[in-house]
């Protein structure tokens, strides 16, 4: 009989929890290690490392047995377009200045809904770069470049 | 007497213009968020926790605390007009305080959950006060091993006592243990998973991990189910509750108190699990259960009582033991690690005026909801018409100048996106992102008493079980364990 993957969120976690395992044992273990008296900086994480290797096989052998209703759907079009507003504050902020930086940002982040409305996002954009220049570069007088 | 004393110079501390005005700031800040869905407690003090950093520590610690106990406040409020909880912990209160609402009753349920909260948590502000210090001052005799051995206690019982599966739970906290890992280790100087990059030197900042994981996942994650309209709200009639609804209230409220005073304590607990317990405490004691789900007061009254209760006793382990109880005082022991206070036992006795400050403030800030919920139900409920397609730029932008303004690092903001994804991930595979961020405060101290108990033993494993203090504690930690791992027995889903 073909074992059925009956539990896929157990079974990914526990390959996520076992894969970090791994590289953290693999990682640490080239630092030095020691013994119990004189721990080493890998020590620690070396424990932690088989640790986590045993619970992520725990886990993945028990997605094979256990059956869990339901689960949730993957929402690409969120994930994709926040993560890309934050990467994009990232690697603006420190280029072009605060208050673009926010508009482009923002106006990204409006389009991670199911509908959005150009005027709308724009406006949002706009009043939102106008605030954040107000409130942390005015107000706060934090270190950032306008413009 | 002492404890006179100290009150007097808490209520000096908290009284000050500037603090006066951080409390009500916090607990408006706490309010607001707590009416609005989607915006929990959480994201609210990850979002808020970079701008906090200029203030005096008392200061923010006292902004900090009114966002989060305000936040339980009024998501009692929405829960009651809208059917829609605000916060997890309120979830209960919709079961019979919207019935209640609708009919024609929402005026009483709430001025019940206002008195209930205001009641509860006096309580426990009182139950911190006395038992604070005197635990604090036998923590103090605590040595490495047996502080080796509590963080392990509460490590386990957050995985335990959590939501989710205990399998996950686990992984999760082990997660959070070896983030805390990376960096320059202490004692030998040597990089850790810094992958050669000059950013990681000095470790992962704690608000990059709450901001992404609290923040960006839950954006995601609200816009991947999309929002179900909310109902119509209730109307508003009159706020004053009959002498029958105070007599069916009285005894829930001091039953929840006692009961969300108890499991506030507990790590891995906290309000949401206090309500829950309160709740269907008052079911099994009520003589007709078929009046509960139809508007019973006393699942009002109860649930309320002991949400609020708990989010104030919630504190007592963070303030006394350097032990949070829940994500949300993680992010707090945070917030203090960064004002460069170190918590733990001997904070009460080094930071006298930040412990009783803060103390008294919870009991002006209670105060305060008292006043700002009940007559401003209506502002509360105009703000809910806010569509949630406007509020997303907003909270990632503030964030995103949060986290950017900790270091001036483009790169901490670059690795709150990743966060972001990765904890919006966890979400889908149903791990708790809460035994993470507590593993991740942990985890430091953890492995520096560990080492330091070890070194003093000679490397002597045996030295956590002869001592009394580490042994009771490590026998807690066994039974926590055993127990999970029968309620996790074939035919369960553990």
């Amino acid at each position: 009989m073909k074992p059925v993957i009956r539990d896929s969120g157990g079974f990914v976690a526990g390959l996520l929890f076992l894969s970090v395992g791994v590289g953290a044992i693999g990682i640490a273990s080239g630092y030095r290690v020691g013994s119990a008296l004189h721990m080493g900086p890998g020590y620690f994480p070396v424990v932690l490392g088989v640790l986590l290797v045993l619970v992520g096989a725990a886990s993945v052998v028990r997605a094979l047995s256990v059956t869990v209703m339901g689960g949730e759907r993957v929402a690409w079009r969120p994930v994709l377009v926040i993560g890309a507003a934050v990467a994009v504050f990232a690697l603006a902020i420190d280029r072009i200045g605060l208050v673009p930086t926010v508009f482009i940002s923002a106006l990204l982040a409006c389009m991670a809904g199911r509908k959005p409305r150009v005027v709308e996002s724009c406006v949002t954009a706009a009043v939102l770069s106008v605030m954040a220049a107000g409130i942390f570069y005015y107000g706060l007088k934090l270190p950032f470049s306008l413009f | 007497m002492d404890l006179f004393a100290h009150l007097a110079t808490g209520f000096g501390v908290a009284l000050t213009p500037d603090n006066f005005l951080y409390c009500l700031l916090g607990a408006t800040f706490g309010t607001l968020v707590g009416v609005l869905p989607g915006i929990g407690p959480l994201t609210t003090i990850a979002m808020l926790l970079p701008l906090t950093f200029k203030m005096t520590p008392v200061a923010s610690l006292i902004m900090l605390s009114g966002i989060y106990y305000g936040a339980h406040h009024a998501g009692s409020t929405t829960a009651i007009m809208l059917n829609t909880p605000g916060d997890p912990s309120s979830i209960v209160i919709c079961l019979d305080g919207h019935p209640m609402a609708r009919q024609g009753r929402a005026g009483p349920a709430l001025c019940i959950s206002a008195i209930g909260s205001f009641f509860a948590g006096s309580f426990g502000v009182l139950l911190m006060a006395l038992f604070s210090p005197p635990l604090a001052s036998v923590a103090l005799r605590f040595a490495a091993p047996e502080y080796t051995s509590l963080v392990l206690v509460a490590l386990i019982a957050t995985v335990v006592l959590a939501r989710g599966r205990f399998l996950l739970n686990i992984g999760m906290s082990l997660l959070g243990l070896l983030l805390g890992t990376v960096g320059t280790d202490i004692e030998s100087g040597t990089m850790r998973f810094t992958f050669g990059s000059p950013n990681l030197a000095d470790g992962i900042n704690f608000i990059i991990i709450a901001v992404g994981v609290f923040a960006f996942a839950e954006l995601i994650a609200n816009l991947g189910r999309g929002r179900a309209a909310a109902a119509p709200p209730a109307p508003l009639r009159s706020l004053l509750p009959r002498w029958s609804d105070l007599a069916a209230s009285w005894k829930p409220i001091l039953r929840g108190t006692a009961l969300g005073s108890a499991l506030g304590l507990l790590p891995g607990t906290g309000p949401m699990v206090s309500s829950f317990a309160a709740y269907s405490l008052e079911r099994q004691l009520a003589t007709d259960r078929s009046r509960f789900g139809n508007g019973a007061i006393e699942g009002v009254a109860g649930p309320e009582a002991a949400n609020n209760a708990a989010a104030i006793t919630h504190f007592i382990p963070m303030l006394t033991l350097g032990i949070p109880a829940g994500a949300a005082m993680a992010l707090m022991l945070g917030a203090m690690l960064v004002q460069g206070i170190a918590p733990g036992p001997g904070m009460i006795s080094e930071h006298p005026d930040v412990f009783w400050g803060l103390l008294a403030s919870m009991w002006l800030g209670n105060l305060m909801l008292l006043v700002l919920n009940l007559p401003l139900v209506g502002v509360w409920i105009k703000l809910l018409s806010l569509p949630y397609r406007i509020l997303v730029p907003a909270i990632l932008i503030f964030c995103c100048i949060g986290v950017y303004s900790v270091n001036n690092a483009a790169f901490d903001v670059m690795l709150a996106a990743g966060f972001g994804v990765l904890g919006y991930a966890f979400s889908v595979l149903r791990c708790q992102p809460m035994p993470l961020i507590v593993g991740f405060i942990l985890g430091p101290v953890l492995e520096q008493n560990m080492r330091r108990a070890l070194l003093l033993s000679r490397g002597d494993l045996t030295v956590f079980v002869t001592r009394p203090i580490s042994l009771t504690l490590l026998v807690m930690a066994v039974c926590l364990l055993g127990w999970a791992a029968y309620s996790m027995r074939p035919g369960r889903d553990g």
